[in-house]
């Protein structure tokens, strides 16, 4: 069976990432070295594909690794393998999911969403539905230890737009993307 | 650092502004005004008149007074041949007289004198010519405060330290570099204590926006604010603030003296000379003559001692007669005597800047003790602080002049001569006169003429200044470039997870909203639309096709009550559809009115799986939501559009394909027409549709997103034996077309219901109820009302769409889709006709190219009527 590819594999592709597979999917292992990744997460701010993460929808609410959506609505977010709880609709596929992180995210978002999100607005662990560059995204509050750090759920037809968009809305602060060894090194 | 000025190098220090380095490089001129080509040189150097307008790496009408300078920068006058020190067409304030007020409405009596003029008037008259601005970066960004501050002067650092002190995020805008307003260059305006400003700089609580201008405040305290060269990587960028309240310390400004040649290069606002002298190091000239009121007079002759300017006379502005002078100031006439100087410092009125309390909705009043317009309420959350509130502004309004040749408005050469003839023509409101005249209207947006122009309207009126009033601030103020309210290029473009395949087959692209689908694909470069098409269609029909159908709306209902909610809202009835069968959803306002259309799956007893058209997708999905509120009904709805791609496998070879890739039995009579299974194809897990829009053996295939490319092409190497073809939407919507498939919104319209449009079978009017029902009820029996038909030309040629048909010579109808049919080998199509003709083989005419051409009215469709083609 071939891998699973996410919205912007050809995006990736051309950007030169370096490709694993993870959980059946194919997906950036590196784009320059996982180091200088770190680095300028912790410095500026990264960008990072993670389609992969398994997504349900549910109207009510689970046990753990929640976010409401709004009333009776709540979206379950995690690592695969993970088993759908009762009632849920996997909507995994549904979403492109990109995570922004470092010191400089929440400013590099502010260019393109109307949404306020400082810390007494959207704290950690919370979410808002919203638009980011023209589409419609769930923007979640998820900080890597003390690093500042957002998840943006886009409904995956608008992955490639708005992946570029966050690239460019970052470049004041030189945004790289990130794959998945920086990923794991941040959450270390 | 150095910078091109008209290809000349200019040298220039740290912390100028282009106008600083050009003016001590001697440069006096800096433009040609609007309509006459005077020549302009700096007045205010604080970014308010329009004197300095040039163009600068590319764009237009730069204020280069407030845009310091960077290495290297290219800096062109604009509006002046073929120099700024002579320019040909000057020659126009010597036809003054040929222009009076008003010469437009005049002159140009009938519409085609007009068209004769204008591309002359538009090379003569007029601002910066706009460049293509593809290397330039605008970018927006949002930002959310307590309380904004506009204004960085003391005022408005003491109320920014103030609202800290409650705990508010602060921001603070100011439309300079350096904060600390006037008394960075203004002695008398008493010292801002350097330690006020450490205090607001380092304060956390307090974001500061220099270099940005606040052009406008709108509805729920949203601030526009447009930021000059926030990093090396944009240009401008525009800040969208969202705030809790506003306090408005944004000052008073310096207007402009009425007499005659007050526009002459030399004549200068008194607080543009101490900018110049302190904020830049540069001597605006060396003999100054001081023109104001003796208090004022008195005033700034202090803030001068010391410097190199000598100060040879000061007037009051009753005394003088005119600035003499030819390209810049030689001298001064007054009542008794000729004064040589190079300088006239104007000590004009000072203006408190009140516009963005008028916006916000506050009402202005005119107070006598300050000679000002003054805020007179203010909305809850806006406060005036400040020069902006009055404090410390006196002032007798406008100084009307002795003559009447001098410039009210130097945006676009207003005279107060021709303020008083638009008056004496009628147009004698403030507000009739701005719009008569355009004074106020120019790029200063009436900072420099706004007081002079009601001050001449009051005289001539014979009203009193409150009486005559003043005109309305509205946004932008000051002006804002379209670039930086387009922003960045972010278009969003909605790609089905198939791509990238489609662009490697040559898919020739169209837009579909934001959804990009390929319209046909070029097999060949030189290949030509038409019989790129008709393979796609032979495929099809004769051995097997694929398409991508993505964009379809998507819905996945689980729980015990989904077919009560599907009753309710779609036509048909869906409680009682079997598991694993397929069921044509047709959906209905409470008017009867045909809303979307689709199909419905029941995948198991508590699973429903709903398509909806490509464009309708959020509004179904809304419409079902709104109809389960209050309901507690067990349903649970989510939007898996992007979530599964769709591939549409078509062909009486479509099962032979498939085969090679799924063990799930395809034959008829295990996988019939209209049912549907979850399988395993190319081992991936898919929800098949056997359905038939395009009307042959066919299964519409859901699959998941992420591995929908490696189906797709699973799909074309299984068929490669097949000569199997994708096919576009251009070729599918001939398929249908022939098959009389409706189109929701293409063939209907926001009146149709399902009676005219044919399809009665698809409304159970005996379900106890539906949305829709009362209205449909009643339909059915209306025989008053347009049908939807197919129809057959009988001659040639091919109608396009929308064009009329005719019958007894009368208009009789419109054509909704219209298409040459290959299996019938004549044009055959769907069109709207009165009810009269809506009958099987009647004869009716369709204008094609202007010409009428017969046609046959057919209520079946065009392609295999029985439907057995389908069903194979």
């Amino acid at each position: 069976m071939s891998m699973k590819r996410s919205s912007l594999f050809y995006c990736h592709q051309q950007s030169g990432a370096g490709f694993t597979e993870h959980q059946g999917w194919e997906i950036p292992a590196f784009f320059l070295s996982p180091e200088k990744e770190v680095a300028q997460v912790r410095d500026t701010v990264g960008l990072s594909d993670q389609s992969y993460l398994l997504k349900f929808d549910l109207k009510e609410r689970p046990m753990q690794g929640r976010w409401l959506l709004g009333a009776n609505h709540y979206l379950l977010m995690g690592e695969p393998p993970m088993d759908a709880p009762l009632g849920a609709i996997d909507v995994s596929s549904v979403y492109t999911s990109l995570r922004l992180a470092g010191p400089r995210s929440r400013e590099s978002l502010a260019r393109l969403t109307s949404v306020n999100l400082s810390d007494s607005a959207l704290p950690n662990l919370q979410c808002v539905q919203t638009s980011v560059a023209h589409a419609h995204a769930i923007v979640m509050r998820e900080d890597i230890g003390s690093t500042l750090a957002f998840h943006l759920l886009i409904s995956r037809e608008f992955g490639e737009s708005v992946w570029e968009s966050v690239i460019h809305a970052g470049r004041e602060f030189n945004l790289c993307p990130f794959g998945l060894t920086a990923l794991r090194l941040l959450h270390n | 650092m150095k910078f091109y000025f008209r290809e000349k190098i200019v040298e220039a220090k740290q912390g100028d502004t282009i106008a600083a380095a050009l003016y001590r490089n001697g440069q006096r001129i800096f433009s040609r005004s609007f309509k006459y080509h005077r020549p302009r040189g700096l007045l205010c150097v604080s970014g308010k008149c329009p004197n300095c307008l040039m163009n600068v790496d590319g764009v237009p009408n730069v204020r280069v007074c407030i845009t310091p300078v960077c290495d290297g920068m290219k800096v062109s006058p604009q509006n002046a041949f073929p120099s700024l020190e002579l320019d040909f067409l000057s020659i126009t304030q010597r036809l003054d007289w040929l222009m009076p007020v008003g010469w437009y409405y005049k002159t140009f009596t009938h519409r085609m004198m007009w068209h004769v003029a204008e591309p002359t008037i538009r090379k003569v008259a007029g601002l910066g010519k706009v460049l293509s601005s593809e290397n330039r970066e605008y970018e927006h960004i949002w930002m959310h405060a307590d309380t904004t501050v506009v204004g960085g002067g003391w005022a408005g650092l003491q109320a920014a330290l103030d609202a800290c002190g409650k705990g508010d995020q602060v921001v603070l805008v100011d439309d300079q570099s350096v904060l600390g307003g006037q008394a960075r260059y203004r002695k008398s305006a008493g010292e801002v204590p350097a330690d006020l400003i450490r205090r607001v700089e380092s304060h956390p609580n307090v974001h500061i926006l220099r270099d940005s201008s606040c052009f406008g405040l709108y509805e729920d305290y949203l601030l526009g604010i447009l930021q000059r060269n926030p990093h090396p990587g944009a240009l401008e960028r525009l800040v969208h603030l969202r705030t809790g309240k506003v306090v408005v310390a944004t000052g008073a400004y310096e207007t402009p003296l009425l007499f005659p040649n007050n526009d002459l290069p030399g004549v200068m606002l008194s607080t543009g000379v101490l900018r110049l002298l302190h904020l830049y190091g540069v001597s605006p000239g060396k003999r100054a003559v001081i023109v104001g009121s003796s208090r004022a007079a008195e005033e700034l002759s202090v803030e001068l001692s010391g410097t190199t300017i000598e100060v040879v006379a000061a007037l009051v502005p009753e005394q003088v007669v005119s600035a003499i002078g030819h390209g810049c100031v030689r001298g001064i006439r007054t009542l008794s005597s000729v004064i040589a100087c190079d300088l006239i410092v104007v000590c004009g009125p000072r203006v408190p800047d009140v516009g963005l309390s008028a916006q916000a909705g506050g009402n202005l009043a005119w107070s006598e003790v300050h000679g000002a317009f003054l805020p007179s309420s203010l909305p809850p959350q806006v406060s005036v602080v400040g020069e902006a509130n009055g404090e410390g502004v006196t002032g007798v309004g406008a100084h009307l002049p002795l003559s009447k040749r001098a410039f009210v408005c130097f945006c676009s050469d207003v005279s107060s001569q021709d303020l008083c003839d638009a008056t004496a023509e009628g147009f004698d409101h403030i507000e009739t006169l701005k719009r008569y005249t355009t004074a106020t209207m120019g790029p200063c947006q009436g900072r420099m003429c706004q007081l002079s122009a009601i001050g001449v309207c009051a005289h001539e009126t014979g009203r009193s200044t409150a009486e005559t009033g003043v005109t309305t601030s509205r946004p932008p103020n000051p002006g804002v470039t379209l670039g930086a309210l387009a922003g960045p290029r972010h278009h969003p473009i909605r790609r089905t997870p198939m791509h990238y395949s489609h662009e490697k087959l040559g898919a020739v692209w169209m837009d579909m909203s934001d959804w990009r689908r390929p319209r046909f694909y070029k097999t060949l470069p030189t290949s030509e639309e038409k019989e790129c098409v008709l393979a796609e269609y032979h495929a099809v029909r004769e051995g097997v096709g694929i398409i991508d159908v993505s964009t379809l709306g998507k819905l996945d209902l689980r729980g015990a009550d989904c077919g009560k909610l599907l009753d309710k809202v779609y036509t048909h009835r869906f409680s009682d559809l079997r598991s694993g069968r397929v069921r044509y959803a047709l959906m209905c306002d409470e008017g009867g009115i045909i809303l979307d259309d689709g199909t419905i799956a029941r995948l198991n007893d508590d699973r429903y799986f709903v398509t909806t058209t490509t464009g309708n997708l959020e509004f179904v999905h809304q419409w079902l939501e709104w109809y389960l509120v209050g309901t507690a009904w067990d349903v649970h709805i989510a939007n898996v559009t992007a979530g599964y791609a769709a591939i549409n496998v078509a062909g009486p070879n479509s099962r032979a394909v498939l085969g090679k890739l799924t063990d799930c039995d395809l034959a008829s009579s295990a996988f019939p027409y209209m049912t549907c299974r979850e399988a395993e194809v190319a081992r991936i897990r898919v929800i098949m549709l056997r359905i038939g829009f395009v009307g042959e053996t066919g299964w519409e295939i859901h699959c998941p997103a992420e591995s929908a490319e490696s189906l797709w092409n699973g799909l074309l190497q299984a068929g490669a034996d097949y000569k199997i073809r994708p096919f576009g939407v251009e070729a599918q919507r001939l398929l249908r077309l022939e098959k009389r498939h409706v189109i929701v919104s293409v063939d209907t319209d926001a009146l149709t219901n399902p009676y005219e449009a044919d399809m009665s079978w698809a409304v159970k009017i005996d379900k106890p109820d539906f949305v829709g029902k009362a209205y449909l009820a009643n339909a059915g029996a209306d025989t008053s009302r347009e049908r939807l038909i197919g129809f057959v030309l009988t001659g040639s040629g091919l109608p396009a769409d929308g064009a009329a048909v005719v019958v007894d010579g009368k208009l009789a109808g419109r054509v909704t889709s219209s298409r040459y049919s290959p299996s019938q080998e004549k044009a055959v199509g769907l069109a709207w006709i009165k009810p009269a003709q809506a009958k099987e083989g009647a004869c009716i005419d369709v204008r094609v190219d202007g010409k009428l051409v017969p046609a046959k009215v057919t209520m079946q469709p065009f392609y295999d009527p029985q439907g057995t083609r389908l069903r194979l």
